[in-house]
């Protein structure tokens, strides 16, 4: 059973594992600690297993605080399932740094 | 539009169903015109004849048949001015209505038959009736002058333009060839263990996602976000041939807490107007959100904050959805105040899609009140049912098999298993042939209009009395019935009840009455056509059988047997109609129809006062309680329920019986069948018999037999050819032992025993048939 684990390297943050509804109140609880301490965000998801809608929107909380609080907001490395839910949502982080926008709808 | 072509319906599946509803449909709309004939104030009937026109129209036009929707239109653009009380219901009105329903009969019965195209005659009978139905309405502009379906299409439009005010440009179409789908997900989507991610998954079944802008604008800020809540709101284009519901179905799991809306390919700018305004305190700038995904395009977005400002302007209530606060989005539509805007904003769009809506939204509304009875049937093929029977009847057959060898085994566990089994099995088998049973009213309901015609027709002032509605027989008991019960209805009427002024003339009400009754008597159910016509006269009766050769010599009759005659081949022919007060043509194709079917006809009347026509038919045609009996080495089954009691046969009563061929039952006389003697069978010698008592129609008679069995179910196998003219059997069934036992044909040996009774000195031979 893998759990989700957040390991933090400097700025980058690697989080393995699930990336689901069951963990996704620890995850953004952690993130947003050391979101509020630095200056730019670097998620390395290389090792995430899976993927749902309750990662993705933990994911979509920072990327829009970032863009607002004009932070870095980095995908580093991201494994198939999330690529795959960031296709389905048809949201395009990867491979942008800051200033990415989420489609139209940001104002 | 017409969305057959363009693939969006699959017909051939549902056509059926819609078929099958329509014509429902029509029949309760026929019995609300009738009973508006009488009633003309009754609300309800006016009503429910609106819904029905309402209805088919709406599911014609999901299906394209535009022939259907601009004629049904019409008519119910004068029904709904009846129901506003701008139209009286007059005999006229009423008169008009019954034929524009059966003229609606006469289309969706070319679109069963696939008949293309329609007859010049029924498109001259469509002008005619389009045109009496105008001279009806209170306001003729609305009409739609010809059946063109395009024509129809804009006098829809432009109606729905003029309730909702969205005057400006409204009915413009918008050039996206794909469905777009607005999708909120409720709070507790993900709670409720549904992904989202899954869904749009699954969407992506039913068509391509052309393109899908995914809105995260509701996620609140970090301190506030709670990660297990969904904030996740979708604007999706979707290209695909599939049907609403079908695609609606992929948010079936969603639906009660989220908000769903699903805009056809080509929708009306007017519904992107109401999309955009419902949620225009979201925050999102959604009229931006459509151009990116393509829904709209820049000058499309344009037209509809122009009708959204002119909307606002005429403070028309459209725009004032209260969805700030996302209590209110997550509430399904159609529940909370607000929410019916939707359904009337879609419904007041596009032709054939809001009918669509329309459909929809009265389908959840019937779920929800569950008022509405249909909802709370299922439809299943005929076949599958038959298929559902004739397994029962295996089923009871091996169980009693099972049965017959617990017992021999002496093992009381084994014996007390199979008793439950067998318990259960009786109780399928009834839950089995209860499926089949259906109430007569719905028969007796279909003659009111035959009434109504015909006495018009004649001249006549007739009412039908109907009682014992609720009556439930077989299925294809009914469905076999209803000829015979025409013909006798129509006789009835035709040659039964006299005209107005000869009824005058005999001192009775001017008004003559047809009643139609039926109950259920010891497992049979009796179906009465009675009159209060001018009767039989005996008399000609005997004139004319003596005329036809049916009576030669001079036997004497009963009455009952004089009345009787008229069921006899050749008694009637079309001279006799004339010269006798009535019953003509056909008396013995109503006896032999009914006698297939195990059922007995007679006939009561009494002259001046009025005739009875008294069916009897046996419940079910499949399986039967039964009672077993043995007469030598051999099994007869006895219809359980007529038997009335079991006694012994002692030694004086044998040997009376046995030159009598009646019994002292109790100080009274009970005629006799030796079932042994009957059939020819041999018997083992000198045994003790018994006797069981049956009833029949009431007369009672003894079987005199060997052995009791006791109860037994019993599957019908019907005998073969063969055996067709073998008298006192009415079929076979299969013992557990794999032995056949004969079914006892009570009637018959009921009759064979008042005809052998009746030999005795004191009264002549008898005309048994």
């Amino acid at each position: 059973m893998s759990e989700v684990t957040i390991k933090r390297r400097g700025e980058r943050v690697k989080i393995s594992g699930e990336m689901t509804i069951y963990h996704s109140a620890q995850l953004k609880a952690e993130l947003a600690n050391h979101f509020a301490r630095c200056n730019k965000l670097e998620l390395d998801l290389s090792e995430i297993s899976e993927f749902d809608s309750a990662g993705f929107q933990v994911l979509a909380l920072f990327h829009r605080e970032a863009i607002a609080q004009k932070k870095q907001f980095t995908l580093a490395k991201c494994s198939a399932p999330v690529r795959a839910a960031l296709s389905a949502f048809q949201v395009d982080w990867l491979d942008d740094n800051a200033g990415a926008v989420l489609s139209v709808t940001m104002k | 539009m017409d969305l057959k072509s363009k693939g969006y319906v699959d017909t051939d599946s549902v056509l059926p169903d819609f078929l099958a509803e329509s014509n429902e449909l029509l029949a309760g709309m026929e019995q609300s015109l009738l009973l508006l004939e009488t009633e003309p104030t009754n609300q309800d009937a006016i009503g429910s004849v609106f819904r029905a026109a309402h209805t088919i129209k709406g599911n014609a036009g999901v299906f394209g048949f535009n022939e259907v929707v601009a004629f049904t239109h019409v008519v119910e653009n004068v029904l709904s001015d009846v129901r506003d009380g701008k139209a009286p219901v007059d005999a006229e009105i009423i008169a008009l209505l019954l034929s524009c329903r059966d003229h609606i009969a006469e289309k969706l019965d070319g679109i069963a038959k696939q008949k293309k195209p329609p007859s010049a005659e029924h498109l001259e009978t469509d002008r005619e009736l389009i045109g009496k139905l105008q001279s009806h309405l209170a306001e003729p502009a609305d009409v739609v002058p010809s059946a063109s379906a395009q024509a129809q299409a804009d006098a829809v439009s432009a109606e729905a333009a003029s309730n909702s005010l969205l005057t400006v440009n409204s009915a413009e179409r918008v050039a996206s060839q794909n469905w777009h789908i607005s999708l909120r997900m409720g709070r507790d989507v993900l709670r409720n263990g549904m992904d989202p991610l899954s869904i749009l998954h699954y969407l992506s079944g039913t068509g391509e996602i052309v393109k899908l802008v995914t809105l995260v604008d509701a996620i609140p800020s970090i301190q506030e976000m709670d990660a297990e809540t969904c904030y996740l709101a979708f604007e999706v284009e979707l290209q695909s041939h599939a049907t609403k519901e079908q695609i609606e179905s992929t948010f079936k799991f969603i639906r009660d807490d989220s908000v769903i809306h699903i805009l056809p390919p080509q929708a009306k700018i007017a519904e992107y107007v109401s999309l955009i305004n419902e949620r225009a305190n979201d925050k999102e700038n959604l009229g931006e959100i459509l151009v990116a995904c393509g829904a709209l395009t820049e000058s499309e977005l344009a037209t509809a904050l122009r009708l959204q400002q002119a909307a606002q302007e005429s403070a028309v209530p459209v725009a004032q959805t209260t969805s700030a606060g996302h209590a209110d989005l997550s509430a399904s539509p159609g529940i909370s105040p607000s929410a019916p805007l939707l359904g009337e904003i879609l419904r007041e769009s596009g032709v054939v899609h809001a009918d669509a809506v329309d459909a929809a939204l009265k389908k959840q509304t019937q779920v929800r009140e569950n008022k509405q009875p249909e909802t709370q049937y299922i439809r299943i093929r005929a076949d599958k049912l038959d298929q559902l029977i004739n397994r029962v009847g295996e089923l009871v057959i091996a169980g009693a098999g099972a049965n017959l060898v617990a017992r021999r085994a002496k093992d009381a566990l084994l014996q007390e298993a199979t008793s439950v089994i067998s318990r259960l099995v009786e109780e399928i088998r009834e839950d089995a042939l209860s499926l089949r049973m259906v109430q007569i009213g719905e028969t007796f309901n279909r003659f009111q209009r035959v009434v109504r015609d015909v006495s018009r027709e004649l001249g006549k002032n007739i009412a039908m009395v109907v009682s014992g509605a609720e009556t439930e027989l077989d299925k294809t008991v009914v469905e076999k019935i209803t000829d015979p019960l025409m013909h006798l209805v129509r006789n009835a009427i035709d040659h039964g009840i006299e005209s107005a002024q000869s009824r005058k003339e005999r001192g009775k009400a001017e008004q003559g009455t047809l009643r139609l009754n039926a109950y259920h008597d010891s497992g049979s159910i009796v179906i009465e056509v009675s009159d209060d016509g001018g009767g039989l006269s005996k008399d000609k009766i005997l004139q004319k059988a003596f005329e036809r050769g049916i009576l030669t010599g001079n036997q004497s009759l009963t009455d009952k047997e004089i009345y009787n005659l008229i069921f006899e081949a050749g008694f009637s022919t079309a001279d006799s109609v004339t010269n006798l007060s009535g019953r003509g043509v056909g008396m013995d194709v109503v006896r032999r129809n009914i006698e297939s079917l195990r059922g007995t006809v007679d006939l009561e009347t009494e002259l001046g006062v009025g005739t009875t026509v008294r069916i009897r038919l046996p419940l079910t045609l499949a399986i039967i309680d039964g009672f077993l009996v043995g007469v030598g080495k051999n099994s007869y089954v006895i219809p359980l329920d007529s038997v009335v009691e079991c006694v012994e046969l002692d030694e004086s009563g044998y040997e009376a019986g046995a030159e009598r061929s009646y019994v002292n039952l109790r100080g009274l006389i009970l005629p006799c069948v030796h079932l042994g003697k009957h059939f020819q069978i041999e018997r083992s010698g000198r045994r003790r018999e018994n006797i069981v008592v049956v009833n029949y129609g009431g007369n009672k008679a003894g079987l005199v037999v060997d052995e009791l069995f006791g109860e037994f179910q019993t599957v019908i196998k019907p005998l073969g050819k063969l055996f067709g003219g073998l008298r006192g059997i009415s079929g076979s069934t299969i013992l557990g032992s794999g032995e056949v036992a004969l079914i006892v044909d009570v009637p018959v040996l009921i009759q064979t025993a008042a005809a052998a009774e009746s030999t005795a000195p004191a009264r002549r031979g008898m005309a048994t048939h």
